[in-house]
C-alpha cells in the first residue's frame, strides 16, 4: 500500500514537472489561429 | 622531457584562455574607467562609472532583486530538491531511475526554452495557469502573472526553482546513497522515531553537500540572465530587474558601455568572493 501511494505521488510529480514542456510542445503542433 | 617542453605544450592552451577570458576580463576593467559609448571611447574618467551607478536607485533596486532571487530560489530549490531525493531514495524498484530521467528532464532542457515554455503558461490570456485556476474557481479573471509589479519577480522565481531543483535533487540523492544504513538500524533499536532519524542522522550526513549547493545555486542564480531576460525583461518598470540584465540595460538600451562594465566589475567582484569561499570550502571538505 505505502509503495502504491509511492509510487502515485512520484507519478503525480512526474506529470506536475513535465507539464510546461507537454504543453509546449502540444501548442508547438496545433496551427496558428 | 624537459620542462620548457611541457610549457610548450601548454601554450596553445594557455593563449587560447588568455584571449577568450583575461582579455575580456581585462577590456572590461579598462571600459569601466573610460567613458565608453557604442560608437567609441572618449577617454579616462576614473571611477566616475562606479559612483554613477552606485548613485542609481536602479542599481540598489536590482541588488535587492538579485538577492532575494538567488537566496530564495535557491532554498527553495534545495528544499524541493531534497523532498524529491528522499522520495527517489525509498526503495520502489527499477522504477526509481526512470522517476530519476524524468525529474532530471528541466536541468537539461535550455534555460531558453524553459523559459519560453513558463512564459506561455504564465500569459494571462492564453496561459494554462490562469485558465486552471479559474476552473478551479480559484480566481474570476485572468492574473497578469508577468504584467504586473507584485507578481514578476515571483513568477521568474517559480521557473528558477523548477529548472534548479533537479540539480540539488541529485546532489542529494547521491549523498543520500551515501549514508551507512547500520545507523538507521541503531538509530530504530535506540527507539528513534522517523524524525529524530531524518534530524540527526540524515540531516548531518548532507551537511558538506548542501554548503557546497547553496554556494554554486548563489553563485549560478545571481549571475542568471536568461531566464529573467527571457521572462520579463526586468519590467514591468524594472520590478523584477536583477543585476545582469541591468548590465545589458545600461550598455546596449542606454548605450553607455562604461556604466555597464562598471556594474559588471562589481558583480564580478560579488561572485569571485562566493567562488573563493566555495573553492576553501571544497579544499577543507572532508571526502563523503
Amino acid at each position: 500500500m505505502k509503495k502504491f501511494l509511492l509510487i502515485s505521488l512520484m507519478t503525480l510529480l512526474a506529470v506536475l514537472i513535465l507539464f510546461p514542456f507537454l504543453w509546449m510542445l502540444s501548442t508547438s503542433l496545433k496551427p496558428i489561429a | 622531457m624537459k620542462k620548457g617542453g611541457a610549457y610548450l605544450l601548454v601554450l596553445p592552451a594557455f593563449l587560447f584562455t588568455l584571449f577568450v577570458m583575461f582579455y575580456p576580463l581585462g577590456q572590461n576593467l579598462l571600459n569601466s574607467l573610460h567613458k565608453v559609448t557604442m560608437m567609441r571611447d572618449f577617454g579616462w574618467i576614473g571611477p566616475a562609472n562606479y559612483s554613477a551607478v552606485v548613485n542609481d536607485p536602479l542599481f540598489w533596486l536590482a541588488l535587492k532583486n538579485s538577492l532575494s532571487y538567488s537566496v530564495v530560489g535557491t532554498t527553495v530549490s534545495m528544499t524541493v530538491g531534497l523532498f524529491m531525493a528522499m522520495l527517489l531514495n525509498q526503495l520502489i524498484g527499477r522504477l526509481t531511475s526512470v522517476f530519476k530521467f524524468i525529474y532530471m528532464i528541466p536541468w537539461v532542457v535550455s534555460p531558453v526554452v524553459a523559459g519560453f515554455a513558463w512564459k506561455w503558461l504564465l500569459n494571462d490570456q492564453f496561459g494554462m495557469v490562469n485558465h486552471l485556476l479559474i476552473r478551479l474557481g480559484l480566481i474570476s479573471s485572468g492574473i497578469l502573472w508577468l504584467g504586473q509589479a507584485q507578481t514578476a519577480l515571483l513568477s521568474v522565481l517559480i521557473a528558477r526553482v523548477s529548472q534548479f531543483f533537479p540539480f540539488a535533487m541529485i546532489m542529494f540523492y547521491a549523498a543520500l546513497q551515501n549514508i551507512p544504513q547500520e545507523q538507521y538500524e541503531a538509530a530504530e533499536v535506540d527507539g528513534a522515531g522517523s524524525s529524530a532519524k531524518f534530524i540527526h542522522i540524515t540531516l548531518p550526513h548532507l551537511k558538506s553537500v548542501a554548503v557546497v549547493l547553496l554556494l554554486l545555486g548563489l553563485i549560478w542564480s545571481f549571475n542568471d540572465f536568461n531566464m529573467v531576460y527571457i521572462m520579463t525583461r526586468g519590467g514591468p518598470i524594472h520590478s523584477s530587474m536583477v543585476l545582469p540584465v541591468l548590465v545589458r540595460e545600461y550598455s546596449f538600451v542606454l548605450y553607455d558601455l562604461g556604466k555597464g562594465s562598471a556594474l559588471s566589475v562589481i558583480i564580478f567582484a560579488v561572485l569571485l568572493t562566493l567562488s573563493a569561499v566555495y573553492l576553501y570550502l571544497l579544499g577543507k571538505r572532508e571526502p563523503i
